[in-house]
């Protein structure tokens, strides 16, 4: 996983995410193997604004539930929901998992491809901590407002491969507002 | 030069972004700017935001963007468009997330010689007086009942508590409250980042400033403003925290679905609206102002915090410092208003989007101290360069719905002004500048620099030169706390 700032290092990486640049806020662009995978690493892009999610001690869980019309909204929810864990709580975030909910008629990728519209029912756990509580307390960097619907996406693309041939990757973006 | 996206000008303050521009616009645009500031909009592209603005059913007039415009989300910050009541949308994005967002300035009979001795003591009891920061807990903690008061009258709701005047009110746009507020349209979440809110300042680009006045260029409108050359001010810029927050979240949910129910097509789905008559309309016009009461009742809130500091700082009774409020301007809200239109006089619901009334001299809603001379119209600089105060003009009102400015707008993203300087850098140069700086976030410093931002004073220069307001005087700072 890679997290700085500017063009990643090595985008050929399986996963990773990082924050290009948006004239007042913050633009995130993140990718893995699976939509949900790029799901994650969105949140833990918008997590680390925060605190980086490295430092972060695991004295806690949050679990939230996603239901969403479509999976770009369902990103937009999701990074939401973990911004109001943070303004309400203070709890940020040392790791995150995303997966489908449970009972919920989503195959392993968490809905239907965003290409075809479908909703998706999704179920996120936060490991973090309480800022409030950490001894030794965490510098805190940047505290967004909200996730926002602006160049909010999530689609599969081929990346080309210096052999010639394609690989396929999800690839994510969201706009935090500052 | 070429020009960004097909704008004309119109002279040399005006841009027109003709409707062929881009497919879908029902209207024209307008940019005010200076040929200067060409070259950072084309960069930043927020031309085509002001386009996509004028795809809005029922826009009324042109969609315009104010000269501190830079890209933003849907609307372009510095936006303003105004639509139909009852043919036209409300949209969230044409207030932004920082519902009521706003600035009062707080007057002074204190001179910079009387505050240079105690600046670092003021700045260090505002620093401890107004909580910042995340969560910005430490504020006034209100029950449920008591939170319904506050998003219903706002203000007004501080001041029976003790903690401001009648006088704060009449200084107040709208008097600190909006009567199309509904609190059952705030959800519980919303409610909820708001019950401890109250009464902090939050973080970004929010900050109290202290500054002297040290230029004045209007002495009629200054001192019908009751403000001098030499004088020291406090100024205050902050929202409606999580709880406004929220709202737009909440409300762009429902109109990310009331676009297909009513078949409005937009260019970016952050412009997502309704009907302004429709259900979906209704609940975010009280859910704003809802929240917008909650941000004028933060701002009188967090003012007696900082007479009481101010009063510790200098070992005297608050109102031995005479911190009386100049004016309080919101520049992130939608209201309904009565406007000229092609000769007839017609009710519409006015998006501002980082940008502030301007209402001129004789208009109802001026408050009757100012009438005479108009509105004071509040634009906060950065933290390293002025501040002004200027007046409301019939010209703003003929064009651009009695709109102006806001402040200096962002020309570096925050990741490039963090990798330019680090907080502790910006705030050794602002101290060799005799500018005190205390931050709750040294990140938060870095991104706020001076340098990623316009100058203000080109932004005000333009809107005094277009007409569109005048300025009044130049603040300078002297110490800031930056949440």
């Amino acid at each position: 996983m890679q997290s700085h700032d500017g063009q990643p290092q090595a985008d050929r990486s399986a996963c990773g995410f990082y924050y290009a640049e948006h004239t007042a806020d913050v633009l995130i662009r993140a990718w893995s193997t699976s939509m949900l995978g790029a799901v994650r690493q969105t949140l833990l892009a918008t997590a680390s604004l925060a605190v980086t999610t490295s430092q972060v001690r695991r004295t806690g869980e949050r679990t939230v539930l996603i239901e969403a019309a479509d999976p770009v909204a369902g990103l937009v929810a999701a990074a939401n929901e973990l911004l109001f864990l943070l303004d309400v709580e203070g709890f940020v975030a040392a790791d995150i998992a995303v997966c489908p909910a449970p009972g919920s008629s989503c195959g392993a990728e968490g809905g239907a491809s965003p290409a075809s519209g479908g909703s998706c029912s999704w179920q996120i756990t936060l490991s973090g901590d309480l800022l409030a509580e950490a001894i030794p307390p965490y510098q805190v960097g940047t505290i967004p407002k909200a996730a926002t619907y602006h160049l909010a996406t999530l689609a599969q693309v081929q990346q080309p491969l210096s052999s010639g041939y394609a690989a396929e990757r999800w690839e994510a973006s969201l706009v935090l507002d500052l | 030069m070429s020009l960004p996206g097909n704008l004309r000008p119109l002279d040399r303050y005006r841009w027109l972004l003709p409707r062929e521009a881009a497919a879908g616009m029902r209207t024209d645009g307008l940019i005010y700017a200076s040929q200067d500031m060409l070259a950072d909009i084309a960069a930043d592209r927020a031309h085509e935001q002001v386009a996509n603005v004028a795809c809005l059913p029922g826009i009324v007039g042109r969609s315009m963007a104010m000269p501190d415009i830079h890209w933003g989300y849907g609307f372009p910050i510095g936006g303003v468009a105004a639509t139909d009541v009852t043919r036209g949308v409300i949209s969230p994005g044409g207030v932004g997330y920082d519902i009521n967002c706003g600035v009062r300035v707080l007057r002074t009979n204190l001179d910079e010689t009387a505050v240079r001795g105690r600046l670092e003591p003021l700045v260090a009891k505002l620093f401890a007086a107004v909580p910042a920061g995340v969560g910005g807990k430490g504020g006034v903690e209100l029950t449920p009942a008591t939170m319904e008061e506050v998003l219903r009258d706002g203000a007004a709701w501080a001041v029976a508590q003790g903690l401001g005047t009648r006088d704060d009110l009449a200084a107040c746009e709208d008097g600190g409250r909006i009567s199309a507020a509904r609190p059952a349209a705030v959800s519980n979440k919303a409610t909820t980042r708001g019950l401890r809110q109250l009464g902090t300042l939050g973080s970004g680009n929010h900050f109290l400033e202290v500054a002297v006045i040290d230029e004045v260029y209007d002495e009629r409108v200054a001192a019908a403003f009751g403000i001098s050359r030499g004088m020291v001010t406090i100024s205050i810029h902050v929202g409606s925290r999580g709880l406004g927050h929220q709202v737009c979240t909440d409300s762009l949910e429902d109109m990310v679905k009331a676009v297909k129910r009513y078949g409005i097509t937009l260019p970016d789905r952050q412009l997502a609206c309704a009907p302004l008559e429709s259900p979906e309309g209704q609940k975010y016009l009280g859910a704003m102002s809802a929240a917008a009461n909650y941000a004028w009742a933060n701002r009188q809130v967090i003012t007696a915090n900082v007479r009481r500091a101010a009063g510790e700082a200098f070992g005297v009774e608050p109102a031995a410092l005479d911190l009386s409020l100049v004016y309080d301007v919101a520049h992130n809200i939608a209201k309904i208003e009565q406007h000229t239109v092609d000769g007839r006089q017609i009710e519409v619901c006015v998006h501002r989007k980082g940008a502030t009334r301007a209402f001129p001299a004789g208009h109802p809603d001026v408050p009757v101290r100012y009438r005479e001379v108009g509105q004071p119209v509040l634009v906060p600089g950065d933290m390293g360069r002025y501040s002004f105060i200027l007046v409301g003009t019939d010209r703003a009102m003929a064009e651009t719905f009695g709109s102006t400015c806001h402040g200096a707008g962002r020309v570096m993203s925050r990741t490039a002004a963090k990798k330019q300087a680090h907080g502790a850098d910006v705030q050794r140069q602002l101290a060799a500048k005799g500018i005190l700086v205390r931050g709750h976030s040294q990140a938060g410093l870095a991104e706020e620099a001076p340098d990623a931002y316009k100058d203000v004073q080109e932004v005000v220069r333009v809107v005094h030169e277009a007409g569109i307001s005048r300025r009044v005087c130049r603040m300078r700072p002297l110490g800031v706390i930056k949440g």
